[in-house]
This record gives structure tokens, sequence and C-alpha cells, in this order.
């Protein structure tokens, strides 16, 4: 099948369901004509990694000529004025950007339903929130609306909805992936990342997208890796770590489904080791307090003068709520009280998870605590919608990498196993993600449409 | 409002959760210093006041954006 | 009205004339690198029209991040600091979010560091510390237009202790920064970059800052104006009030902004896209090797070396290309001869012309050669002052406008005792009305032959070799 024939077929298949699912905000109008093109340099031989693979694009990060909404009424008619790093990367490997991906607005929540767009549905259990930020690029993957999607995680957001879809997603250490292009939430925890429908294609737009951007200045200057290349399911003597705190934290029928998937890595040959992580919990308020600084700063551009709406006077709850607590608090007198304080417990929490790493490969356990919840569940304290970060904040604190994979389900919904590892080593993550698929056997050749 | 009375509890409760702590803080997690270019040929693009004029609320004929009239300029 | 009012206020400063003054200033002067501080649009904005010289990054458009920092600002700025005897600070160097609400700032903050340099001082003034950073757009407050081009373009601040203490210290002030400034060839030479905002208030009073000063002269008249209007208060029995005024160029006059009541809290924080600067020991050895000797410490040694009047070498020194050709000049000709030439000659044509030295296209070589000539008797003092004006008129060189203007002075004797023949053979009337007595007559005489010798012959030598050929 060539990639024009692919990308229609998805097209086909968006037209008819994407009306319920609200993967996707906008599609690419040009997207034909871009498979015809690839499918020109494919029989030249000429085609890059991602030849021909129809991609999602969570509608934060942005496309040239596409809309960059962030899911708000603040940037509804935005038009990118030009392509994030990582959309570079992606056309120069032929990949096909099929469209901008519906998310919680300016990624500020967890559920997917905050979009101004209208909340997105669960592909993979229909009635319940997909997760967010990353929902609309987790389900757009889930239902088969395109092979590989790009989310953003700042406290969960590729992590959460991958859990809760049931896909593969993946956010990379702080550094790893350039940022530039990317609207941001929290420039200091911000990461794109991948989320596909297995590892394979996880590990390939990792490849694709990885790597120093010498314009930009808190990109790692690290050689190129060669993630799918150096996929192994061979992880017998990993070391793989588990803190008794995920348990505190987490519904016990999750737990039952995590504590399945350990053994099943222990069936593999990896040893189950235990990690402490005693401030776990501390991560939560360390993460908001930090968002809430940044995020303020970051949307004072939106000021209505050069595009869009002013943010305050059109943006959802849950973001003006974020901007008055950051404009509260960045204020000077109360710097040192909450923003800096935020900060130190920064430290804190990433110097815990780097000590429970350096004695393992790999740290697992469960994704977002709780099952995801009904669409149209009013939830009126937010304090229980920041409750499902506290699993996933820690990663982006400490800027270590993360990946989510199926475990398998409760009540017939999927759960996800998050593993975490040491800054850099994106590839252990995979090759153990990569074990377990194998495993359950959800291989990447056999779903492809 | 209600956001702002929301808001109060959020940042109660947020902030209590903390308690005291001493130690430096992490502000960059990259421990990168001196990320600097040299000054080299600058670049413009073309097309790219095409894409601000499709997004820009007020322009005149010149280009300027229009904004508000200063509040101290009678 | 305001005619009325300045008269009163005048005389009511009179009375108040003993109430000390206190000014600080905080200076930008835009950096003179090729492209801005966090992207790589050009910096010269002039004659291009509004928002073509932008990107995504210095528009303030969703999702772009600064570029790493421009190398070239950071070292001129380090250099600055230094040329003002500032330390350089050690720790990390943040670069903060300054966030207010301004339609010239595309982000909503202007990306600011911390101090570079500490602890300096100017001509016995204060510097408190000197830091970088990016110049916001051009926001017109009267028609509401708003030009980006200017956006992102590099600065360098420099904030003085309020140490100053009278409108004209502060004219001074600000014209030896700028001869500093210029100094290091690391700010624009377009001139007319300069802004400054003054913290001005009179002893007891509250203090009043000045946004919108553009040039030494408006400090100058808002300052004066200010003082006025501040002490007219006090007069009254009004309390200055604590606020931040805009001065208004045409009408030279300072308005209401802002009450400080309302004062902004810019809620500063380190910028996270960007990573401090360290300044290593290495850099400032090296940048401290080839920085220019300070204009002051110029001055004192051209005294001290060259043994010029003090007058001479602050004018010789205003320009750091007009101190270099000096110091050539002074290898083959005497200081002495060369400090009043320069002085009085060239440095008065081009104040005349509003020009710089650097503009004029006089060489060293050029001056020498004038001057040497001037030495030999080639060239009179008035002929010398013409060669100046023709080389900055016309783009010449020496020489060539000595020869094309016919110049150099005829000292062959045979060429002027021909001239004087021929004048005494044309003007027969003339030497028989001197001859029988009018003394005044020979003047004409000597006027024809300055006009054949074309003002090159030597007045008293023509009138000399005239009297010996008619009393023989
Ligand atoms: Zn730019």
């Amino acid at each position: 099948m060539d990639a024009e024939e692919k990308v229609s077929r998805y097209l086909e298949k968006i037209k008819k369901e994407d009306k319920k699912i609200k993967a996707f905000i906008e599609l690419n109008p040009n997207v034909l004509e871009e498979a015809r093109e690839i499918d020109r340099k494919i029989k030249q031989r000429k085609a890059g990694t991602l030849a021909g693979l129809a991609i999602a694009i969570k509608s934060n990060i942005n496309v040239r000529g596409l809309r960059a909404t962030c899911a708000s009424k603040t940037l509804e008619n935005y038009v990118s004025a030009y392509d994030a790093t990582v959309i570079e990367r992606i056309k120069r490997e032929d990949g096909v950007i099929i469209g901008m991906t519906n998310m919680d607005e300016f990624a500020c929540g967890s559920s997917g339903e905050t979009s101004y767009f209208g909340p997105t549905q669960n592909p993979a259990a229909p009635g319940r929130i997909p997760g967010g930020s990353s929902s609309g690029s987790a389900a757009a993957v889930a239902a088969q609306f395109c092979d590989i999607a790009l989310g953003s995680d700042t406290g969960g957001s590729i992590r959460n909805p991958a859990s809760h879809c049931g896909v593969v997603g993946l956010k990379p250490t702080y550094g790893l992936v350039p940022r530039y292009g990317l609207i941001d939430l929290a420039m200091s925890l911000d990461q794109i990342g991948p989320i596909a429908r297995d590892v394979y294609f996880t590990a390939l737009m990792l490849e694709v997208i990885a790597g120093y951007n010498p314009m930009e200045c808190t990109t790692i200057n690290v050689p190129k890796q060669e993630y799918s290349k150096n996929l192994s399911r061979n992880i017998a003597g990993y070391k793989i770590g588990f803190a008794r705190e995920f348990e505190e934290f987490t519904d016990p029928k999750i737990m039952g489904v995590i504590k399945n998937s350990l053994k099943k890595l222990e069936n593999l040959g990896a040893e189950i080791v235990d990690v402490q992580l005693p401030n776990l919990g501390k991560g939560l308020s360390t993460y908001y307090l930090t968002v809430f600084v940044e995020f303020f700063s970051a949307t004072r551009k939106f000021d209505g003068r050069r595009y869009g709406y002013k943010i305050e006077e059109v943006c959802g709850r849950e973001v003006l709520r974020r901007i008055l607590l950051g404009k509260y608090i960045s204020q000077k007198e109360y710097s040192g009280k909450y923003y800096k304080k935020a900060l130190q417990f920064r430290s804190l929490i990433k110097q815990e998870l780097l000590a429970a790493l350096s004695g393992v490969d790999v740290i697992a356990g469960p994704t977002v605590p709780k099952l995801p919840h009904e669409l149209g569940t009013k939830i009126e304290d937010p304090l229980i919608m920041y409750g499902y970060d506290v699993l996933t904040v820690p990663a982006n604190l400490a800027g270590i990498p993360g990946g989510v994979i199926k475990a398998g389900e409760a009540e017939g919904i999927p759960v996800g196993l998050q593993i975490q590892g040491k800054p850099l080593e994106e590839q252990r993550i995979l090759n153990v993600m990569y074990a377990l698929e194998s495993n359950s056997g959800s291989r990447h050749d056999e779903k492809r449409i | 409002m209600k956001v702002q009375k929301e808001a109060e509890k959020v940042l109660k409760e947020l902030s209590e959760a903390l308690g005291e702590i001493n130690l430096s803080e992490t502000y960059y997690v990259v421990e990168d210093i001196n990320i600097t270019r040299s000054d080299g040929e600058a670049k413009v693009d073309k097309k790219f006041r095409e894409i601000i004029k499709k997004n820009a609320p007020k322009l005149d004929e010149e280009g300027s954006f229009i904004m508000e009239v200063g509040k101290w300029v009678e | 009205m305001r005619d009325d009012e300045q008269s009163e206020s005048e005389r009511n400063a009179e009375r108040w004339i003993e109430m000390k003054v206190i000014i600080g200033f905080e200076i930008h002067e835009q950096l003179n690198t090729k492209t801005k501080l966090y992207c790589d649009s050009p910096t010269n904005y002039r004659d291009v029209p509004p928002n073509t010289h932008v990107c995504e990054v210095c528009t303030g458009m969703p999702g772009a991040k600064p570029y790493p920092v421009n190398q070239d600002a950071i070292d001129a700025a380090v250099e600055i600091a230094l040329m003002l005897n500032c330390e350089i600070v050690k720790e990390p160097i943040y670069i903060q979010r300054k966030h207010y609400d301004y339609p010239d700032l595309p982000s909503g903050y202007q990306r600011t560091s911390l101090p570079i340099g500490r602890n300096g001082s100017l001509s016995g003034i204060g510097i408190w510390e000197v830091h970088l950073e990016e110049d916001p757009g051009k926001y017109d407050p009267i028609t509401g237009k708003v030009d980006y081009n200017r956006s992102g373009v590099p600065l360098v601040e420099v904030v003085t202790a309020p140490e100053i203490y009278s409108p004209e210290d502060a004219r001074n002030f600000l014209r030896e920064l700028t001869k500093v400034l210029s100094y290091t060839g690391k700010v624009r030479p377009e001139g007319g970059t300069m802004r400054t905002d003054t913290n001005i208030s009179i002893e007891g009073g509250a203090r009043v800052e000045i946004k919108n000063i553009n040039s030494i002269k408006g400090a100058y008249r808002a300052l004066k104006f200010e003082i006025t209007r501040q002490k007219n208060l006090r007069k009254r029995g009004v309390a200055v009030k604590r606020e931040t005024r805009a001065f208004l160029e045409a009408q030279m006059i300072t308005k209401t902004m802002r009450v400080k009541e309302e004062a902004e809290d810019y809620r500063y924080i380190p910028d996270p896209d960007i990573p401090p600067l360290v300044i290593t020991s290495a850099k400032i050895e090296s940048i401290k090797k080839t920085m220019p000797e300070a204009p002051h410490l110029k001055e004192q040694r051209f005294i001290r070396q060259y043994g010029i009047k003090k007058d001479d070498a602050w004018a010789i020194t205003g320009e750091i290309e007009m101190a270099d050709a000096f110091e050539e000049v002074c290898k083959e000709i005497d200081p002495k001869t060369a400090a009043p030439f320069f002085r009085h000659i060239i440095k008065k044509k081009l104040n005349f012309d509003n020009k710089t030295f650097s503009e004029s296209g006089l060489t060293a070589g050029d001056i020498t050669t004038i001057l040497k000539s001037m030495n030999l008797g080639e060239l009179t003092a008035s002929s010398g002052e013409l060669v100046i004006r023709g080389i900055i008129e016309e783009h010449k060189p020496a020489l060539h406008i000595i020869e094309e203007k016919g110049l150099k002075r005829i000292t062959e004797k045979d060429v002027v005792e021909k001239a004087v023949e021929e004048a005494i053979a044309e003007n027969q009337r003339a030497v028989q009305d001197y001859l029988s007595g009018k003394v005044e007559a020979l003047n004409f005489v000597v006027g024809s032959v300055m006009r054949k010798t074309r003002g090159r012959a030597d007045a008293q030598t023509v009138l000399e070799m005239l009297k010996r050929k008619l009393e023989k």
C-alpha cells in the first residue's frame, strides 16, 4: 500500500468516526498531495525513515500553515508562522502530517475535557475520558487514525493518555528533544515525545525527533541514537525498581494489573528490586507551584495584540486559575514562600529519584493512580484532578525519561505500566517495553491497517 | 470570583503539603552554562510577513500593528 | 501661557536654588551586532518597512524560543563594564524575565540580565551596574502604531549612582559616557540610539522617574523642566508625588505616566529557556588586552607624553579615531604644533559640518603632509585650512587638493621676480604715483602681483622686491 492510499484510508476513517471521538481539531488540507510527493520519493528510493507514515500532531506544536490552537479560543484562528524543530525533522524524514489533535486547553489538564473544541472520547474505553493533556494524540493512535502521534508532556501529558487509551507513549529526557515550536506550559518541564500503537514506532519517532538543536539553549548535545535498530527484547538480568510508595496512591484494581506485569518482567529474566521514594507525594505541590509561575510567564504574550485574543478574556477555568495563581505567587513578596520553595523541593525530588535509579536499570510502576472517570463527571475540586498526576510529575521534575505501555485492563479499561529511567537511557525503557509487548502479543506489524 | 476562591484553597493546600526544606533551588535540569552563539549574517524570511498579516488583529497599510493609544497621551 | 509659567517658576527657582538636586541615570545604548540578541533577524531597522526585519522569536510568536545568546553582545557589555572601571561579576549571571504589559513587548516580558559589571565609576560618578537587555519594539503612543523591527536588538544598560547634582553636570556626564561608549566601537555608530531614564529628587522630596529621554539635549531640558516643576510645587507647599513621568520632547515638558502607588511588580524569574552566563577570568583578560584606553586616561597621557595643553588634549581625545590620528601625526610633527591645528582647524571644521573625524575622510597621512608643508613654509596657515576643507568636502587627498587649487607657496625667486616686472610694466600710473610720494599706491601693484601668482607668493617678499626694483 502506498502512502497516498494509506492516508486516504485514514482520512475516510477519521471522517466516519472522529465526529464522536474528537481526536482532531484540524486536518492538513494538503495531506494527499504531500503523500503523493512522498510516494514519488519512495519509488526513487529517496525517502526518509518515516516515509509515508501518517503523523498526528498535538495542537500546541507549530506546523507552518496549520493552526496551533492549543485547543483554546485564545488561539482559535492562529496560523503557525513556522515549523517547530521536531516538525522540520519529521518532514525531512518524509512523515506526512495528517492533522492537529485535540488536547486540554494549553495542556492544562489530565482528562482531555478542557478543550475549547469539546472533550475527546477514549476509543479504548468508550464513555470514559482519554486522559490528557495529549488526549487527541493518544485517541488518534488508539482509534487508528494515524501511525504515530506527537504529544507533549509537562507532568504526564503523554504518559497519562497513553495509559488510559492503551497505547505506547514516551516522555524523553528533558533536553533530548528540541522544544523549539512547542507552545509552553512550563518551560523547565515541557518535553515533546511520541505516542504510537507499538514500541517500534515509538522508538522510530524518537530517533527522528531527538537530538541537539544548536539554535536552542536547553537541548543536550549527545550523539544520535538509533533506538529502533537497537531495540532488544532481551531484558534478562535487568534490575527493575519498584517503590512501595506507589501503592499508597494507587487504586488496588490498577495495582493488581501492574503487579501482574511486574511478574511477566520477572518471567522474562528481570529482577524486581525495592527502591525508596519517601517524598513521592511532595511532587504534586512542587510541580504545580512551578507550573503556575512558568505558565503565568509563558502566557503574557497572549495579550491579543499581535494574534488571537487576550487569554484571560476567553480561556477556560483551569487555565485562568493557573494564570491567577501564577500571578499571585510570583509577586516579589511571595517568591520565597512558594516558587523558590518549590524549586528547592524540586532538588529534593530529583536527588531522590536519581538515587533510587542509581541501583537499578529502570523503575516500573503505575502511571495514573485512578481509572479514567466517565466523561461528563463533574469534578469540582481542582486538587482531585491534580492528584491524577502524582505518579507522573516526578519524572518531569527530575528531567528523566518515562515510558508507558499497556499492562492489561481493569474493568475492561486499559492500564499502563510506567517505566522510568536514568537521563538519556531511553533505550533501556524502550527495551523493557519491547519485551513486555512481544510477551503480550501486540506487535506493531500485526495491527497495521 | 469563584475561580479566585478556588485558587486560594488550592494554594493553601499545595503549600501546606510541602513543609520546610534547606536545599538550593533547581532552576535548570540541564546544568549547562554559557549557551551562546557568535554574531553572524542576519536572515530574513520574506514570507513571514504574510503570516503576521494573517494573524494580526489590525495592521495599517505600511505593515505597522495598530494597538491602543497611550493612556498618558491625551 | 507656558512662557508665563516658566518665567514665574524661574523666579521661584531662584529662591529655592539652595535646595540640593539629586540625579541618577539609567542609560540604554544599542550594541553594534549584525543579528539580534536572541535571534538571527537583522539589527538595522532603519529605512526598512515596519515589521520586516523580524521573525517568530522577536515578535513573540507562540512556541518560539530564544536562540543562544549573542556572544558578541555579551563581550561588548563586558568591555563597556571594564571601560567604566566595573568589577566583572564572577557568579552565574541569570537572564531574567521582567514582566510588564505594554504594546512594544512582544512576549509580555523583557529579557534582562543580572549585572555583568558592578561598582564602576566615570568622571567621579559611581556606576552601580552594567547589564545586557533586549530592546522592545517601537511603539508610538499617539497613533498606537507598533513596529517590532527594533525588538530584540541588544542593549547595554548603565545605571549610575544618584551622584549628579545639576542638569549641567548631568549633561557633562552623558557626553563623557557617550565618548567612552563610542571608544569601544561596540555601540551603534549612527548616534541617536541613546535612551535614558532619569531619577530626580530635590532634597527631602519624593523621587520622580522620567522616561522617554532620547538625547543629551533632551536630558538637559527634561531635568531643567523637572527641577522647576518640583521646586515650584514645594514652594507652594505641595508635596512632590513619587511617580513616573514621560518627557515630551516637542513640548519640552514632562507629564505623569503613572503614580507609584500602582507601582509595577515585574515578577522577575530567571528565564527557564536560557541557562545562566558565567564570565571567566580568561575572557576578562582577553577583552582587557584588546580594549581601547579610556578617553579620560588617554587625555591625561597626551598632556603628559606630548606636553600639550589640557584643552587641546580634551578636544583631540573626543573621538578615538582623531586621537589615533594625532598620535600618528606626532611621529613626524612637533605635538605642540599639531595639537592646536587639530583643535582649532580640524575640530572647528568638523563641528561646523557636524561630522565626526571618521566620517570626515581625514587621515593622519594627509594631516602630516599639510603640517610638514606649513613647517617648510610651502603652505601658508590659511592655505592649510583650505586643504583641510578641501579634503572633507571633496574627499580627495591633500596633495591633490594642493595641486588642484595651486595652493603651494611660490618661493622660486625668478617666478616672483617675473610677476613683479610684469606688474610694474602694466601699472605705470600707480608706479608713477608711488614714485611721486603716494606710498599707498604701491599696494595696488602688490595686489596685481598676488593675482598673477594666485596668492601663492608671500606678500611681504613681493613688497620688498617691488621697493628694491623701483628704487633703482
Ligand atoms: Zn527575530
